[in-house]
């Protein structure tokens, strides 16, 4: 079987320390709160336009982690560290929390304001797809077992999606662009302007923290998962060394004869 | 394969009418859609049933005689290319009689299926190469196609409609066009990375 | 909009309920992990 070469995981794992992350990410997350809440109701949507204030900022991360998932598989095809291969599994992870939340968040907010859960927009028709790219992803992961592998390959699917993605984008908004619907269902051209885009700003603020702080300690767990595994192969493996075991033997003999 | 997938294939076409309805009309309207998800998610098992079928000695004996891992993989893909052509025919076949598809313009579907029959291929070539000798690999490939496989999706199914309200196809065509290329590279430039993982 | 804080309520809720829960888990094979790392020495 293959060796993971990875100098990470030979030194002693001690739990997360205080990192600034962790102190950072709550304050952020209580200040966009409270933006979110007292900032004025919008004008035609009325309260339930505070939905969009998490929806927007979580849609914008979903983007982001699938970005640096891509990046890092890139990064470990070139470097073949594995640490590069623990960030894009880790955003990969944090990324699908976001973009299932994107999802429900906009249904949430889409039955109230439009009637219907789902209104097949461009926008939301992309992350549902780039939703189902995660999940092939991270069920690849999950069904090999040789970490090397499983990086290589799962590097090799996040390339596939590199190139193919921007085609995907490009195709399901140029077919929406055909296909308007009668009644304009355009969740995206709302008068948003003022305090309420910063509230949007700060809430991306917050989550951008967030998901920063997720990946963080998800990164930690595959490091410490990581070193588990490369300590329970060492001690299966038999060491020449339990082979030497004569000498009190022959010391013996010698005191004997 | 085929002889799996093929009548499989033709059941799905079946059944979709007993579920939502004959309405003739409707069913005109849905066959052209309905005919190409039935070729991407079933078709793709086609390209995949290739390369697991490969066993482990015969990789090991194309690496050690230095056979390029790229001419491998291309020549997977036309094998795969191949079978999936016969594929779209009989189906389309099966779908042109159970939905009454007017067969308007049908010297492009020597162009159509052809490109769209090559761009699963390349899709299912890959990520068949991705997910080999793993236990589940064969029930990941759809998943892993599906949704990179919406373009191909697109393109395939607006030139038919195209083609029937007597519309430009050409730019859903290079559309086509362009998927094929892009993963035709993916799959060359990951060609060794991946072999050296089996 | 009748019931808008309702469905405000709803989405806040799912988000704490998502990023929560997804935290929680994280947090509880992290503790998991270590102890098993410091059983192995």
């Amino acid at each position: 079987m293959t060796t993971a070469t990875d100098a990470a995981t030979t030194e002693a794992v001690s739990p997360a320390g205080k990192h600034w992350l962790d102190i950072a990410t709550p304050i952020a997350v209580v200040i966009a709160l409270g933006f979110a809440f007292f900032t004025p109701p919008e004008a035609t949507q009325g309260e339930v336009a505070r939905i969009l204030y998490i929806h927007a900022p979580a849609a914008w991360i979903a983007y982001l982690a699938f970005g640096v998932t891509l990046v890092a598989s890139g990064g470990y095809l070139v470097t073949k560290q594995m640490r590069w291969d623990r960030l894009a599994a880790a955003s990969a992870e944090v990324g699908v929390v976001f973009t299932g939340l994107t999802i429900a968040l906009g249904m949430i907010w889409a039955k109230p304001t439009w009637g219907v859960w789902w209104t097949w927009d461009a926008r939301l028709t992309l992350t549902a797809i780039m939703f189902f790219v995660y999940l092939g992803y991270l069920s690849l992961r999950r069904a090999i077992a040789d970490p090397v592998a499983r990086a290589r390959r799962s590097a090799v699917l996040g390339m596939l999606a590199v190139v193919q993605v921007p085609l995907v984008h490009f195709s399901v908004i140029w077919w929406r662009g055909l296909h308007q619907p009668p009644t304009v269902l355009r969740p995206d051209e709302m008068q948003i302007d003022g305090i309420l885009l910063t509230a949007v700003w700060v809430g991306v603020v917050a989550f951008s923290l967030v998901y920063a702080a997720l990946v963080r300690r998800r990164m930690l767990l595959a490091r410490l998962e990581a070193s588990i595994e490369q300590a329970l192969r060492s001690e299966s493996v038999p060491v020449a060394g339990d082979a030497v075991a004569l000498p009190e033997v022959l010391a013996d003999r010698v005191e004997a004869s | 394969m085929l002889w799996i997938t093929v009548p499989f294939g033709a059941v799905a076409l079946l059944l979709v009418p007993l579920a939502i309805g004959t309405d003739l009309a409707l069913l005109r309207d849905i066959g052209p859609g309905l005919y190409w998800v039935i070729v991407m998610l079933f078709g793709v098992l086609v390209a995949v049933r290739r390369t697991t079928m490969d066993s482990g000695g015969q990789r090991d004996l194309a690496a050690r005689l230095g056979i390029d891992p790229a001419a491998t993989f291309v020549g997977r893909v036309l094998a795969s290319g191949t079978l999936l052509l016969a594929f779209e025919a009989v189906l389309g076949v099966v779908a042109v009689a159970l939905y009454d598809i007017p067969l308007e313009g049908w010297p492009f579907l020597l162009l159509i299926l052809p490109l769209a029959g090559a761009g699963l291929a390349l899709l299912g070539t890959l990520a068949g190469t991705v997910v080999a000798t793993l236990p589940s690999g064969t029930a990941l490939v759809p998943l892993l196609v599906a949704p990179l496989a919406v373009p191909l999706l697109l393109g395939a199914t607006h030139a038919l409609e195209g083609l029937q309200n007597d519309r430009s196809i050409l730019s859903w065509m290079l559309l086509m066009v362009l998927v094929v290329l892009v993963v035709a590279i993916a799959g060359v430039l990951t060609a060794r990375p991946l072999q050296e993982t089996q | 909009m009748s019931g808008g804080w309702q469905w405000v309520a709803f989405g806040y809720a799912t988000s704490a309920v998502v990023l929560g829960g997804y935290l929680w888990y994280l947090l509880g094979r992290t503790a998991q992990a270590f102890r098993r790392r410091r059983e192995l020495g």
